[in-house]
């Protein structure tokens, strides 16, 4: 701030300090303000808020009604994230010894793909073998969805790794996989578990992709949020589960910023 | 050192495509395989009823698409769309991004998790949150009445300003993060060795500090671009269904008309907008040195 500050005369710097202010709300608005609505003694939503109380996150724990589809995202969520950790260990193994470009690109491709269009050649393509709806269709699709973003972190973590330690575990003797084990894995694990945790958020969270594919059987709480809200509203269970949602994910934000710096890896 | 490699039996890793192979094998059914389907299925004649050895090709699909004034309108709309949102996320981007590339640590942790957590929450939780903002009972109408600039409630959601807006704020931290993570890799000496020069700050940061990270502006504006080109759940839920980007035309053909061949027609020609677009910034990185993170 101090070398900057020189050259700024006063009203400039004013202005400056003004838009990044207004900035900063505009970034944190939407968010806030779903986190405060849910505090409202109203049946209904409403601005300035009729009072403040706790019952719809009283209401939230006891009503079964949208426990199901959060669970179903949960679910999803996890089995998506730990078999594409599963894919992603021993490709980005591959990819880092090898370097091939052309491979790496297709595997962080879906990354860049409009997910709209991938959704609707998938479901296409599930229509064809009858296997529409089914939720392993669900845990292939979101497992893709999310490995771009694992490949990253990993890739990356496989990167800043001193290769001496690896070569040191071979010229001791340790096979190959006592040194994955040994050496390699407990170095790139904090990678692995950031690359986890923004997987697991990606896939928790899409609309468009489960959208396409899902059925009524196994919908997610997002799809079924936002196919409810075209048609009868919100209403205020909604917006607890969303206050709650928001909030955690504030959290693991902090967390991952505070503790291994994840903003680096995008 | 793959000489030495395979005589050892392959000791090291990745010397089989094993290890390659489960990545590749359901990458090949979940993604290629259906982007593959898509190409075939927009030549078909829409008989859903038929199997796919038994439908008729054509390039109908295609003429109709061209040819129809009301598809040219969307596909317009949604480019539009897309230039207004990459210029807004540039310019609120790189105010973001320099404030946290100037701020002390602790506060840079927490501004940073400021501008994460609307990435991390999604476009469903972010759009609802512009629902409540801009809705007719919403804290910007009551704000509005409050100062008398409004004598009744208007709802704002619908309109294209609203679409836009909640766009530029979900892609927003794509952007900070691109323009952020360039302006890490400038040395911390080099727009104090222009000023020692005898640049003024303002003309060291636009001709130093900005020149700099051009990459990180063109990888950024490329994500945003392609992005708000297959943007779905934030027009559907901010536009009310009066807003129809291309991506909403997809889903309407494909799940309510169940016109499955015009929505792979739509879908390819937003893919080839997409593809257009990458190579003008690929050659725009090339032409100014820029590089790309």
């Amino acid at each position: 701030m101090n070398a900057g500050g020189k050259w700024l005369s006063g009203s400039v710097k004013a202005l400056y300090h003004g838009a990044v202010w207004l900035a900063f709300l505009f970034v944190t608005a939407p968010g806030l303000l779903m986190i405060i609505v849910a505090f409202n003694d109203a049946d209904y939503f409403s601005f300035p808020l009729k009072g403040v109380s706790l019952r719809w996150f009283v209401e939230m724990a006891e009503n079964g009604n949208y426990r199901g589809s959060v669970v179903s995202s949960l679910r999803l969520a996890l089995y998506a994230t730990a078999l594409s950790v599963l894919l992603t260990l021993p490709a980005s193994l591959w990819l880092h010894r090898r370097a091939n470009r052309f491979v790496e690109t297709v595997l962080l491709a879906p990354l860049f793909f409009p997910l709209v269009i991938w959704s609707l050649g998938l479901l296409q393509l599930y229509g064809m073998f009858g296997l529409s709806g089914r939720f392993v269709t669900l845990v292939l699709a979101h497992t893709v969805m999310v490995t771009p973003f694992i490949l990253r972190v990993v890739l990356q973590s496989l990167r800043e790794m001193n290769s001496r330690l690896e070569e040191a575990a071979y010229s001791l003797g340790a096979g190959k996989w006592s040194t994955f084990r040994r050496v390699i894995f407990p170095i790139i694990l904090p990678g692995v578990m950031v690359g986890a945790v923004f997987g697991y958020l990606i896939s928790f969270t899409d609309v468009t992709l489960t959208m396409f594919i899902s059925s009524s059987g196994n919908t997610t709480f997002p799809v079924r949020v936002y196919s409810e809200q075209r048609s009868e509203g919100l209403n205020m269970v909604v917006l607890a589960w969303s206050a709650v949602i928001t909030f955690v994910i504030f959290i693991i934000s902090l967390i991952g910023e505070k503790f291994a710096r994840w903003s680096r890896y995008f | 050192m793959t000489q030495s490699s395979r005589t050892t039996g392959g000791r090291r890793f990745g010397v089989g495509w094993m290890l390659l192979s489960p990545a590749l094998a359901v990458y090949g059914i979940i993604f290629l395989l259906p982007a593959l389907l898509l190409m075939v299925i927009s030549f078909q004649v829409n008989a859903p009823e038929l199997y796919l050895w038994e439908r008729v090709y054509s390039p109908e699909n295609y003429r109709r698409f061209y040819t129809d004034p009301y598809f040219l309108k969307v596909i317009g709309k949604t480019l539009a769309y897309c230039v207004v949102v990459v210029l807004a996320t540039l310019v609120v981007g790189y105010l973001l991004a320099w404030s946290i590339y100037k701020a002390r640590s602790f506060a840079k942790t927490t501004l940073i998790t400021l501008v994460l957590t609307p990435l991390f929450s999604g476009a469903l939780l972010q759009s609802l949150g512009w629902y409540l903002l801009l809705a007719r009972y919403g804290p910007i109408n009551a704000g509005l009445r409050a100062l008398g600039w409004l004598d009744k409630p208007f709802n704002f959601l619908g309109t294209d300003a609203a679409v836009m807006i909640a766009l530029v704020h979900a892609f927003l931290p794509f952007m900070v993060l691109s323009i952020l993570n360039s302006l890490r890799t400038i040395p911390a000496n080099l727009p104090d060795a222009a000023a020692s020069l005898g640049a003024g700050s303002w003309s060291a940061f636009i001709r130093v500090t900005v020149p700099l990270t051009k990459g990180g502006m063109i990888a950024g504006s490329g994500l945003v671009f392609g992005m708000t080109l297959g943007s779905f759940a934030t027009p559907g839920i901010v536009g009310q269904g009066k807003i129809q980007l291309l991506a909403q035309i997809i889903y309407q053909q494909a799940i309510q008309v169940f016109d499955w061949p015009f929505a792979a027609v739509i879908s390819l020609n937003l893919l080839a907008m997409l593809g257009m677009i990458s190579a003008l910034l690929a050659l725009l990185t090339r032409r100014t040195g820029g590089e790309v993170r």
